[in-house]
């Protein structure tokens, strides 16, 4: 049965997913264990969408399929830790002056499907609060999104305030999004550009060293 | 009869010729080619800037029509960059028409040649903008700060799932009961509003009567004043821009998207859109399809003659990142096309900005007449775009944004020149940046100009 459900998820079918994630509790299984196959599920769509045979409608919807069956697990689980290995800490935010989050909401998903350890700033994201955040977490990457132009200075200004506080060496930058391009990255002095949501992830374990 | 056009200039409209009826849609364009041609409106100061006026825009009509023009014809991608140039910025236009007049006029005497040039077509006015409380758009001081250089837009799900049906069932009524009191400020009163098949008569007053409605129409009145003399600033700048021989490209065609996008963007929103793509994909289709035959009922057909005919249409989510080939030959194409067809078969010159990249959808959308369509390139790979559509349409774009505002000029043209040789050949080409930039050299603009006028002669 796992396999099969694991497929079903992948394939989003949700009507069957439902149907037998409320069999799978009612049988009385290990939510841990249902949980584990969603992530699995979850892995295949994010192989999927990183091998163009799933783009943005299916990750969306695969997104919310999750989320109903982890509202369905969730109030049988006996308080145990889910402690889930994680491949590296990555920071993610779109920079001060843009408000769009579609790109980076795409990168949040395929990074945290790879194992990932995802801090998720949202949009707008002032400078100092990517300071403070790679501070806090130590994270070793941080991925910078904006969709228009005015976000190259708002790029720039976010790694000159990184070096200001000290820590642009032990933090490696990419930059993606709308009208980014390797020119931008450049003009921002960041490490890299990523062109999708994939690279974000072969940029995140390259920097990391994860295989 | 007048009308708005795209740069809100009023437009003096006029009538078309007794055998319409019978023209075919080429002979109606050519009409259309003609108005804008001889634009009875415009005061040319010289017989020299109307000479220059007329040979701009027959660069652009024979580039559309696929034909050798004298050289490439451009779009700058200027957008509001007079205002940084001039150290003002985007929140400053928005409140002082005066200052926005004077910059536009002393950018246009001070950069030269252009082939088409606009007033700030897109900066509304501020005290409107304030007073309409939108929460589909933020703009620089209202929600984003002071200083950012664009308006925004901003996705939701502000229609459910399931209004689908009652959308269909009267869109006017929906739209200004359900939606403008869910997305804008000023209209949360509108709620209150008899259903408007029942606005007829005393019922108007009656409706009046609530103190909410009374004081959403009272502002509106207040405002009207206001977008006077926002319009008056406009239309002075346009009209300026004109009599000085600067053609617009946008003049009076109607506005108007994909029945994909209306849905996807600010009714559903990317989610809910995502949604109803696997859940009830039947009703998107009704739903897209009702709005295609709504716009071209009530917009499209039977067009009056305006100042031009090219019609301006922002496409978002149909680009090869949003969606499969599949799904967008199933969702978002066939009403797309539909648009097409009709404003071409009304002699109108649909010219779709296709945000992103195209790359895969090249094939797909070769399906419409040839020189029917008119394709403006944001980052979509113009070589190949020259091979797969070359015989189907002008195509149009697309210096990166980030080469307009971080290269050096030698590099702009050196951009510009490889552009030229992979897509002039031929004719059907106008040189174009990806998206308009805010800041920068002024030098790269005048570096795409140079660019056209060293590599883009078509030798006779």
């Amino acid at each position: 049965m796992p396999e099969s459900y694991v497929n079903l998820l992948a394939d989003l079918k949700e009507d069957e997913v439902l149907k037998l994630t409320k069999k799978r509790i009612d049988s009385g299984e290990d939510p841990m264990k249902i949980l584990e196959d969603s992530r699995k599920g979850m892995e295949i769509v994010g192989k999927r969408f990183a091998d163009g045979e799933y783009f943005l409608p299916e990750l969306v919807f695969s997104g919310e399929l999750l989320k109903q069956v982890t509202a369905m697990v969730k109030p049988h689980m006996s308080g145990k830790a889910t402690q889930v290995k994680k491949a590296g800490k990555v920071v993610i935010g779109t920079v001060a002056g843009d408000i769009h989050d579609i790109g980076l909401n795409i990168v949040d998903f395929m990074l945290d499907v790879n194992g990932f350890d995802v801090t998720n700033l949202g949009v707008d994201v002032p400078a100092d609060k990517f300071v403070k955040a790679m501070k806090d977490t130590k994270a070793p990457v941080l991925g910078l999104s904006g969709f228009l132009t005015p976000a190259f200075d708002a790029m720039k200004e976010t790694v000159e305030a990184l070096e200001k506080a000290g820590i642009r060496k032990n933090v490696k930058i990419m930059i993606g999004g709308g009208q980014m391009d390797d020119e931008v990255r450049k003009y921002a002095k960041a490490d890299a550009f990523g062109k999708d949501a994939m690279a974000a992830v072969s940029l995140a374990k390259k920097w990391i060293g994860v295989n | 009869m007048t009308m708005r056009g795209f740069d809100n200039q009023v437009i003096p409209v006029l009538d078309k010729p007794e055998n319409w009826a019978e023209m075919t849609w080429r002979e109606r364009r050519e009409e259309r080619f003609k108005r804008w041609l001889n634009p009875p409106e415009v005061k040319f100061v010289s017989p020299a800037a109307k000479r220059l006026f007329k040979e701009r825009v027959t660069r652009f009509t024979r580039a559309i029509k696929m034909e050798e023009p004298d050289r490439v014809p451009v779009m700058l991608p200027t957008g509001n960059y007079p205002a940084y140039w001039a150290g003002a910025d985007f929140h400053t236009l928005m409140y002082d028409y005066v200052t926005m007049r004077r910059i536009w006029i002393k950018y246009l005497e001070e950069f030269g040649d252009m082939d088409t040039f606009n007033g700030p077509a897109l900066v509304p006015s501020g005290r409107i903008a304030e007073a309409l409380d939108s929460r589909l758009q933020k703009l620089p001081g209202l929600g984003l700060p002071q200083d950012a250089t664009m308006n925004q837009f901003v996705e939701g799900e502000y229609m459910a799932a399931d209004e689908y049906d009652r959308l269909i069932a009267d869109p006017s009524d929906y739209h200004i009961r359900v939606m403008s009191p869910r997305t804008t400020g000023l209209f949360e009163s509108f709620a209150k509003l008899p259903p408007l098949r029942m606005l007829q008569g005393a019922f108007w007053v009656a409706a009046l009567a609530d103190p909410d409605l009374r004081q959403t129409f009272q502002i509106l009145m207040d405002l009207a004043d206001e977008h006077r003399r926002h319009q008056q600033a406009n239309m002075e700048i346009n009209a300026y821009i004109r009599s000085r021989g600067f053609p617009s490209l946008f003049g009076g065609g109607p506005m108007a998207g994909a029945p994909f996008d209306h849905f996807a963007d600010t009714l559903r929103g990317t989610r809910g859109i995502a949604m109803d793509m696997f859940r009830q994909p039947r009703k998107l289709h009704e739903a897209m399809e009702f709005w295609a035959d709504l716009m071209i009922s009530s917009t499209i057909k039977n067009f009056p003659m305006t100042a031009g005919p090219v019609c301006m249409m922002p496409l978002h989510k149909g680009d090869d990142t949003f969606m499969s080939d599949k799904q967008f030959e199933e969702f978002y194409w066939p009403t797309l096309r539909k648009i097409f067809m009709a404003m071409i078969e009304e002699g109108l010159v649909p010219m779709p900005f296709a945000e992103g990249k195209y790359n895969n959808r090249l094939k797909q959308i070769a399906d419409t007449p040839k020189s029917g369509v008119v394709w403006y390139f944001d980052q979509t790979d113009m070589a190949a775009a020259k091979k797969i559509l070359g015989n189907t349409s002008c195509i149009v774009g697309n210096v990166p944004t980030s080469v307009v505002k971080t290269a050096t000029p030698r590099q702009v043209r050196e951009y510009c020149r490889k552009l030229i040789a992979d897509c002039a050949p031929g004719g059907g080409y106008i040189l174009a940046g990806g998206a308009s930039i805010d800041k920068g050299k002024i030098e790269n603009l005048r570096a795409m100009m140079d660019a056209a006028k060293e590599y883009g002669v078509y030798k006779k």
